[in-house]
């Protein structure tokens, strides 16, 4: 599954690097659970992105989020978003830090 | 602990150390008296919808400049800022971040990351040595801090933090 990174979610790591932080793996205000891409059902890369400029992507298993972040997967088509999928559950700082460590980034984000 | 006192609401008066080459001369007898080195400063702070005025001792602290730009930047987010319909966090979220800010960091603290949360909240974050820490104040103002070590792979949480007991937080972050 791939989740867009916000530019201001890469972080200084403290020893010259950039790192992500575990605030990219939130639900939102209105209740409405974490939104992901099905990686294997979108187009590529490139669509997940479009329009959103310097925004990164990072991926993690399904498997990962249900075994050791329980939570639920569900799919959640949107109209011009086939691929959209929802991350259930409640997201405690253990669990988002947990999905940041767990998560492999794929597009760099920047400003 | 850094003593800062704010002072909220929408302010239209100038702070007088920004203002003051701005005067016209005025004659000698009717001069205001001279600001001393020791004297606090006033830095405006800026938020969407609220303005800060700042009033800091002697010095500024080490982390101060960079915090206050970190908090701005928030605040001037737009709608959709992390592309999932997220709005950016409101001014009291921001100012209660400053407020646990000044109450917890020493002068010469390491400033902290400066993130938004999808769900309205603002999180700090410190990463040394193989030591995560991450302070969050939600949109309801709760306050929580979750700590990890690496090395050991093990995490420590704390939850309904209160500004006015400060104690668990410190137990749990140690010195910044």
């Amino acid at each position: 599954m791939w989740r867009r990174i916000f530019p201001g979610w890469w972080v200084p790591d403290g020893a010259g690097g950039y790192r992500l932080s575990s605030a990219a793996f939130d639900n939102s205000k209105d209740g409405s659970p974490m939104s992901v891409a099905l990686a294997d059902e979108t187009p590529g890369q490139d669509a997940v992105l479009a329009g959103f400029a310097g925004y990164g992507l990072a991926a993690f298993t399904a498997a990962i989020a249900r075994h050791e972040c329980f939570q639920a997967v569900a799919r959640a088509p949107l109209p011009d978003c086939a691929w959209h999928a929802y991350v259930i559950g409640t997201k405690t700082d253990a669990v988002r830090n947990h999905f940041r460590r767990r998560s492999v980034v794929l597009v760099t984000p920047r400003e | 602990m850094t003593s800062l006192a704010t002072t909220a609401g929408t302010h239209t008066t100038t702070p007088t150390w920004a203002s003051a080459s701005q005067q016209p001369p005025v004659p000698r007898s009717r001069r205001a008296p001279r600001r001393l080195l020791t004297e606090p400063k006033l830095v405006p702070l800026t938020l969407a919808e609220s303005a800060l005025i700042i009033e800091v001792g002697a010095e500024e602290p080490a982390w101060f400049y960079s915090t206050l730009s970190g908090l701005q930047h928030l605040s001037q987010l737009g709608d959709n800022w992390d592309s999932y319909g997220s709005r950016p966090p409101h001014d009291d979220v921001i100012i209660t971040a400053l407020d646990l800010i000044a109450r917890l960091l020493s002068y010469d603290s390491t400033p902290p990351a400066i993130v938004p949360t999808s769900e309205g909240g603002v999180q700090l974050e410190w990463h040394r040595d193989g030591h995560e820490l991450e302070i969050r104040v939600r949109a309801n103002g709760e306050i929580s801090a979750f700590r990890f070590d690496e090395a050991a792979g093990q995490g420590a949480t704390v939850e309904r933090i209160s500004l006015s007991d400060l104690g668990p937080l410190v137990a749990l972050t140690g010195r910044l």
